[in-house]
């Protein structure tokens, strides 16, 4: 945690801006000192014994800043230093001893509150590079020199800076107790202190990023860590974008993902931000926090913040993990046996009818491949097994970091190559990141990043609904082979009316698609101090990107490019944004009362373009798509190219009664291109306000019980401007009509635009509390929120009649409100082992109050008003018919064995108005446990998390667990309807040719509740011994299983899954990309 | 401030466009392209809402399983409000029609086109404008009637017009076409005056049927128009039927308007989704038909004669395998042929264009006309002669007769323009249907089709307006 205080201590107020009151007669030199720390965030390091020989003072000054205090306050063989908001009181230098910076032999003693000793404990002495280890009594021996300082070091307890004195010392450690509310989070346009916050911001420091090995993305490290993110894992592909939703879902047709900001860079792409340069990321849950961020904050913020260097200590860093994926869980398939059976029972359908390998009459071409002469099958090929892998994976990151004077850097260099478990698929990125800060002058502060690389993947699940080899995977007929002994394919429909598709070995070794940007990013950062209240704040970003889509199909590859003999395609573009910002923030105190003030404004401007071409009918794969002209017809090319532009204007000012009222606002007018001509501007404000019920002198006498509470409360306003550019833009869009086979130019209306429009709007109610009890060892915060999101962006229905689908308006409201719980406790904090907890518990529940009337059909779901945003709907099936109930089932045009839906509407047919509500596709509740234990160098690390109550759209299984189907299937389908078994929901199996319906129904819409041992890590830090020998500062070893354990109904590869957006169509599952269960190892060194 | 200003550089503002005879090109030719609409198809296989059409005749079945939407129409279940084809349909007019009333309204305030161009310009556009209504008043009876661009999206209500109001206008729009200038023909497949003057006579001979019933003077209108077209002697049947599926006679000889397509940009979807199912190999893509076959019923009512029904004119039974000539697979029903296209089956895609109006169905119209105007049955010559030679090309040889009979001018309608999405049509002017099973023509009402599971009733004959449109426009109710 040397850099999380470091990173503080730049953030820390000058001593002499500082102002308190001192008022003390004949008051010992300590207490006084006490008093100082009352007044102010500062705390003393110092050593009782010298300060006693200091004696009395009296002192009687107002409005007297700390730094005058001191020097009036300390006796003249005494001088104090600032480190951040640590003041360390040391002898001085000439009156210490008769040889200055010789070094000498400083011997001492570390202990915890009660007197134990602690071992293992990190003493390094000041400046230089000199560190040790407490033994077993707590002893150490250091080299120090009169004028250094030794920093105390220890996980678990308060780092603390004692002066050398020339005497045995006795360091006295206190737990870390209350490190979370000292930490400065990053607001927006500033930072403030954890306790003094009123509005609803979590934070995950970069620890907890990297807690779970297999993470390759900054989303992905954050689940389960942040109370109100729904964070979902929705795919085993590398790269894979998990979805990420702060508080629900507000917006229908504008985006639902929030804001990521890295350093003052808004609106990034946070799938090319590397976790390993990230410090911490700060998310502004509700409208007030995220309102300084206006028109594009109604998602939430995701404030990123990088590493920085440390002054006046140079490491280097290396961490290298190395993983080993595995097919998480199988989907219970039929084996050859089971599928033949199926086949045969399709056929038998019609009495007499018999399959092709049961029918002698039947001579197909692979006949005696296949089958024996008996017709058993000679085959049995597990497809899941076949089409995926064993992957490995490495992920290597180098940092320097180092500082001296006035100057402080950090480079980092990181290389990840991430092997899927599919078969070829794969993700690889190399990121180059370096930051420096330049105290130029001591007005002047700089501070630029920049970071850069490129990453690029191979893709498998091309095309979701079509013929992929993860489709096939799930369908292809267990009792054909990979390739015949005469080395060709096989194909599915080599068994006679089974659907004809290409193997899908074979399309994930020939159809080729890679995707990837190149891209970098920059910023420099200027403070000027003013004087001493006054800072001026200017930021210059920039980011530079490039991405491309390759794509190639073989010419043989059956249904993908074997008409064409060969497709290949390339998809590139470019883009290009930057970001001026500029304010000015102001700082002052008045005795109890302190306020900052902020105000400012920014300009940013994006454009992007894109080409497309492609070709096909090549006479050779051998050029792939890097020569598409050696295909012979060429595809129509197509570009584009895009541009927005944003202006803003913004305030806050913050007011703070003696560390106990705190209030605030802040306000935001926001101007985007992307609106209408006549609204182009938004108006964004908040209010916030918060009591430290604990810092009431009469709180601890009644409850002393609880060491903190607060009381919070805050209301704001954002926007959303997320719906593309151009859209208030009526449009004529160029196409082409055929006259006489040839292409000729049209142009036909497109869209209508709508002068008017404007951002969508999210008000939002948030009430926290947060709470120590029991000596800090249950420390929790809980929130309520209400937000109200209205003005909806949504593509008003239009009748037809107007020549148009619908019209971007603001109409409608959608209403999340939900409950948000997050506990740390520390169970055991013994001498050799402690264990601490943490649990996030979060629901949410969302209905869209106004919408037009119109009603949105989604996949398998709905959206209207007085419903939920994430409703399943649609037909309810209770069964199959019986042959009892024939004369039943003939009204409704069915036969015994054909599935049976409620006739909720009861008009005897079945149509639109039998259809239900089917369950939700958001969890109803989600729960996260983690549990740290630690004892000596191990450390224990679990994480347990939970989904529950809501439901996935099954299509994969609708399109194979179907009587009808021509594919493989579950093994569950052999419990479809016979005569002697008809208690059943599956319809009797029959070809397709014999007719009946099935539907998307809620036999498919399946419980995807979950518990999920997500993660257990083991990690051992090498002893000092070895250390020193190894000339290492730090050495961690780990070893880290993801996704090991799973327990779900679920019948797909994963309950948390889409193949859609997971705005509105979560849990819609179309032959997902598996998930695998990784093992890693770990190995982090630091010299 | 200046800095948000939108200036896009992919598309083109409406305010900024008609500066150009280019310009005016393009938009016209951009109301062309709600011909297909009805030709769209979803991730089903084999599945669009253009079939929906032949499914209600009750001649024809789907060889697929169908879902409950296709199920409705196929069955003559009552249609769902709810059903989404009819939204495609519904929107097959509107959105087409408001690109027409937007090039009609933004071309007649140009003024730097000699007037004569404009004409043309704007009679292609008046054409297709009466094509769409054609379609939807046919198809919903009442609907909305709008002439001018939609300006105002909150007042979007629009009530239903009735069907003489609708008919009204689509006569007026034709005859500003007929008025236009356009040439009787034209080879690239734009309107031509043949084709106004055809629609023309469909029109007139569907406002003397059913619904309006305008009788003897909207006959004689409709003989009239279509005796123009057959005099014009600028169409001619094509000798052969094969001649009907050949790309490179499209747009000539007997075809009169074409839905234009092509190979590599804009496909034919109809001769894969007419192949057999389960697939069969004879094409290089035989995986995706099923779509529509007829009813043995209805492919039986062709006289044994008739060379229609031949081998691979408008039906096939047995296809050489793909790449195995000698190798014949016999079909497990007849399948519909119309549409086969040698040229796919060798390369999996196809560009033939689909007939929208030929010159038997103008032919035949002129002679049901006469037929009608003259009390059931004619001795007129020349309506004679329009019918024989339709007929004779069936069956060579067959002698003139002396009196026509309109039944049996519907009889070769059915035969002739089967699953040309017509017979519909017909159905619903005449209430007129062909008994398969007695080969005669019957009502309509309480004649249940081999198809369905119910006899044809007065609510089967107009679809019910989408549901969503009620929703969205409570006038439709």
């Amino acid at each position: 945690c040397l850099i999380a205080c470091m990173a503080i201590a730049q953030e820390a107020p000058r001593l002499q801006q500082v102002l308190i009151d001192l008022t003390a007669r004949n008051r010992p030199l300590d207490k006084i000192l006490q008093d100082i720390e009352a007044q102010t965030q500062f705390r003393f390091v110092y050593n009782s014994a010298e300060l006693r020989a200091a004696g009395s003072v009296t002192i009687n000054r107002k409005r007297i800043n700390v730094e005058q205090a001191l020097h009036e306050l300390l006796p003249a063989g005494l001088e104090f230093r600032q480190r951040g908001y640590n003041i360390l009181v040391l002898i001085k230098e000439e009156t210490a001893g008769s040889a200055p910076n010789k070094d000498f032999l400083v011997s001492g003693r570390v202990v915890d509150a009660a007197g134990q000793p602690l071992s293992g404990v990190t003493v390094s002495a000041g400046n230089s590079r000199r560190a040790t280890v407490t033994n077993e009594q707590g002893s150490f021996v250091i080299n120090a020199s009169k004028n250094e300082s030794l920093e105390i070091t220890s996980v678990g307890f308060e780092d603390i800076t004692v002066a050398v004195t020339g005497q045995p010392l006795q360091i006295v450690l206190s737990p870390n107790r209350r490190q979370a509310l000292n930490d400065v989070i990053v607001i927006g346009y500033g930072n403030l202190q954890r306790k003094r916050l009123s509005t609803a911001i979590a934070t995950v420091s970069g620890t907890q990023l990297n807690e779970r090995a297999a993470s390759m993305n900054i989303v992905e490290a954050m689940a389960g860590k942040v109370p109100g993110a729904s964070i979902m894992l929705n795919s085993g592909k590398p790269g894979s974008n998990p979805s990420i939703k702060i508080r629900g879902t507000g917006s229908i047709n504008a985006s639902n993902t929030p804001l990521f900001v890295l350093d003052g860079i808004v609106g990034l792409d946070p799938m090319i931000i590397d976790p390993s340069i990230i410090q911490s990321v700060d998310i502004l849950k509700d409208a007030a926090s995220a309102a300084i961020y206006g028109s594009r904050g109604s998602n939430g913020v995701i404030l990123m913040t990088s590493k920085q260097g440390v002054k006046n200590k140079s490491n280097i860093i290396f961490s290298n993990r190395v993983s080993i994926a595995t097919l998480a869980r199988e989907i219970d398939l039929l084996d050859a046996k089971g599928a033949l059976e199926m086949i045969e029972r399709q056929y038998a359908y019609m009495p007499g009818r018999l399959a092709p390998h049961k029918d002698p009459s039947n001579d197909f071409a692979r006949k005696d491949e296949l089958f024996y002469p008996d017709g058993t099958p000679r085959y049995n090929i597990n497809w899941q097994k076949e089409a995926t892998r064993t992957a490995l994976s490495t992920n290597s990151s180098l940092t320097f970091t180092g500082g001296k004077d006035n100057m402080t850097s950090l480079v980092n260099l990181s290389y990840k190559k991430q092997e899927g478990i599919m078969l070829n698929s794969s993700l690889q990125q190399i990121n180059l990141f370096a930051n420096l800060g330049w105290e130029v002058k001591p007005w002047l502060h700089l501070k630029t990043i920049l970071n850069g690389g490129g990453l690029q993947s191979r893709n498998v699940d091309l095309n979701s609904l079509g013929f992929n080899a993860i489709r096939e995977m799930y369908e292809y007929l267990p009792f054909i082979p990979v390739k015949y002994s005469d080395g060709s394919w096989s194909r599915k429909g080599d068994y006679p009316g089974a659907e004809n598709s290409e193997n899908p070995i074979r399309l994930l070794n020939e159809v080729r698609s890679v995707t990837g940007q190149t891209y970098v990013m920059g910023n420099i950062t200027g403070t000027i101090h003013l004087n001493k209240k006054i800072d001026l704040v200017t930021i210059f970003s920039g980011q530079l990107g490039g991405a491309y889509n390759n794509y190639y199909s073989g010419k043989d590859v059956f249904g993908f490019s074997d008409l064409e003999n060969g497709i290949a395609q390339r998809i590139n573009g470019n883009a290009g944004a930057w970001t001026n910002e500029d304010y000015i923030m102001y700082n002052d105190r008045i005795g109890k009362h302190k306020f900052n003030a902020l105000a400012g404004a920014s300009w940013y401007f994006n454009v992007g373009t894109s080409t497309f071409a492609g070709a096909e009918n090549f006479f050779d794969d051998f050029f792939s798509y890097n020569n598409l002209g050696a295909g012979t017809v060429r595809q129509t090319p197509g570009s584009d190219r895009q541009q927005n532009q944003m202006n803003s204007f913004f305030t806050r000012v913050q007011y703070d009664y003696d560390n106990r009222y705190l209030a605030g606002a802040s306000f935001r007018v926001d101007g985007s291109s992307r609106f209408g001509a006549n609204n182009k501007y938004g108006y964004f404000p908040a209010l916030w306000t918060s009591w430290l019920v604990s810092a009431e002198p009469f709180f601890q006498r009644w409850l002393p019980a609880v060491s903190y509470l607060k009381l919070r409360a805050s209301l704001g306003v954002t926007g959303n401007a997320e719906i593309g550019n151009y859209a208030t833009l009526s449009r004529l869009n160029p196409t082409q009509v055929i006259f006489g086979g040839q292409q000729q130019p049209a142009v036909v209306l497109s869209n209508p635009g709508n002068r008017n429009l404007k951002w969508e709007r999210g008000e939002q109610l948030n009430i926290g509390i947060d709470a120590s009890l029991l000596n800090d060892r249950i420390a929790f915060t809980a929130e309520v929120y209400r937000r109200r999101t209205t003005d909806l962006l949504y593509i008003k229905q239009l009748p037809a009649t107007t020549g148009y689908g619908g019209i971007y308006d603001n109409i409608g409201s959608i209403r999340n409100q939900g409950l948000e719980l997050s506990i740390r406790t520390r169970n055991i904090s013994g001498r050799n082992l402690t264990w601490t907890s943490g649990i996030n518990f979060f629901l949410n529940r969302s209905n869209v109050l106004h919408l037009n009337g119109d009603i949105i059909y989604n996949w398998a779901g709905r959206i209207m008003e007085g419903q939920p945003t994430d409703q399943y709907f649609g037909y309810y099936r209770t069964g199959t018919w019986s042959t009892a109930e024939a004369a039943d089932a003939a009204v409704f045009g069915r036969k015994p064995g054909d599935v049976k839906w409620l006739d909720r509407n009861k008009n005897q047919a079945k149509d639109a108005g039998d259809r239900v509500p089917l369950g939700s596709k958001m969890p109803r509740y989600q729960i996260d446990f983690t549990n740290t234990f630690s004892s000596g160098p191990f450390s224990v690390f679990i994480d347990v998390s939970s989904m529950l109550g809501h439901k996935l759209a099954n299509f994969s299984r609708f399109i194979m667990e179907s009587h009808t189907t021509s594919v493989n299937s579950y093994s569950a389908i052999l419990n479809a309807w016979t005569s002697d078994a008809q208690h059943t929901s599956l319809a009797q199996l029959r070809l397709q040719s014999d007719g009946g319906e099935n539907e998307m129904d809620n036999y498919y819409i399946e419980d995807g509740s979950f518990v999920r041992v997500r993660n257990i890590a083991v990690h051992y830090e090498l002893q000092p011994a070895i250390l020193k020998k190894l000339k290492m500062e730090k050495c961690t070893i780990g070893i880290n299983a993801e996704n090991y354990f799973l327990f779900t109904k679920y019948k797909g590869f994963d309950p948390e899954a889409t193949s859609f957006d997971g705005d509105l169509n979560q849990g819609v599952d179309v032959y997902q990309y598996p998930k695998p269960k990784t093992l890693s190892l770990v190995l982090q060194v630091t010299f | 401030s200046k800095f948000l200003e939108e200036d896009p550089a992919g598309f083109i503002s409406p305010e900024k466009y008609y500066t150009t005879e280019l310009q005016v090109q393009a938009a016209v030719n951009g109301t062309y392209t709600g011909l297909d609409d009805i030709f769209s198809t979803d991730i089903g296989v084999a599945v669009s809402p253009s079939f929906s059409l032949e499914y209600l005749t009750g001649y024809s079945y789907r060889l697929r399983p169908a879902a409950n939407a296709d199920n409705q129409f196929l069955r003559l279940d009552p249609i769902d409000p709810a059903n989404g084809y009819l939204e495609n349909w519904w929107k097959a007019v509107y959105y087409p029609m408001e690109n027409c009333n937007s090039v009609i309204d933004n071309l007649g305030r140009t003024t730097f086109l000699p007037e004569s161009d404009k004409k043309k310009y704007l009679g292609e556009v008046y054409f297709l404008r009466a094509w769409y209504y054609f379609m939807g008043v046919r198809l919903f009876g009442d609907i909305p009637l709008k002439t001018t661009p939609t300006t105002d999206f909150n007042n979007v209500h629009i009530p239903k017009a009735k069907q003489a109001e609708l008919y009204n206008q689509i006569v007026a729009d034709l005859k500003m076409a007929e008025q236009s200038g356009l040439p009787w023909t034209d080879a690239s497949g734009h309107v031509s005056l043949g084709a106004v003057k055809s629609l023309l006579a469909k029109v007139y001979i569907t406002m003397a049927g059913y619904p309006l019933r305008k009788g003897n003077t909207y006959y004689q209108l409709a003989y009239d128009k279509a005796r123009e077209v057959i005099s014009s002697q600028q169409f001619s049947l094509f000798a052969s039927y094969g001649d009907l599926r050949k790309n490179s006679l499209k747009n000539t000889g007997e075809h009169i308007f074409m839905l234009q397509r092509d190979l590599a940009n804009a496909g034919n979807m109809l001769h894969f989704a007419l192949m057999p199912f389960p697939d069969l190999p004879i094409t290089i893509q035989p995986a995706y038909g099923g779509a529509l076959a007829p009813r043995l019923e209805f492919y039986q009512s062709f006289n044994a004669a008739d060379h229609r029904k031949g081998e691979q004119v408008f039906f096939f039974t047995e296809y050489p395998g793909f790449n195995n000539p000698t190798h014949i697979i016999p079909l497990p029903v007849p399948l519909i042929f119309k549409y086969w296209d040698e040229q796919a089956e060798q390369i999996g895609k196809t560009g033939q264009n689909f007939p929208y109006l030929r010159y038997a169905d103008v032919l035949l119209l002129c002679a049901e006309a006469r037929a009608s105007l003259d009390g059931g049955s004619t001795t007129n010559t020349f309506a004679i002669d329009a019918w024989h030679q339709v007929h004779r090309r069936a069956f060579p040889g067959s002698v003139k007769p002396a009196q026509l009979h309109v039944n049996d001018v519907l009889k070769e309608r059915f035969w002739e323009l089967c699953f040309e999405w017509h017979t519909w049509y017909d159905m619903l002017r005449t209430r007129k249907a062909l008994n398969t099973t007695t080969g005669q023509i019957v009502d309509l009402l309480g004649y249940q089709a081999p198809n369905h599971v119910h006899p044809f009733s007065e609510k089967d004959l107009l679809l019910p307006v989408p549901l969503s449109e009620v929703q969205k426009n409570p006038l439709l109710k």
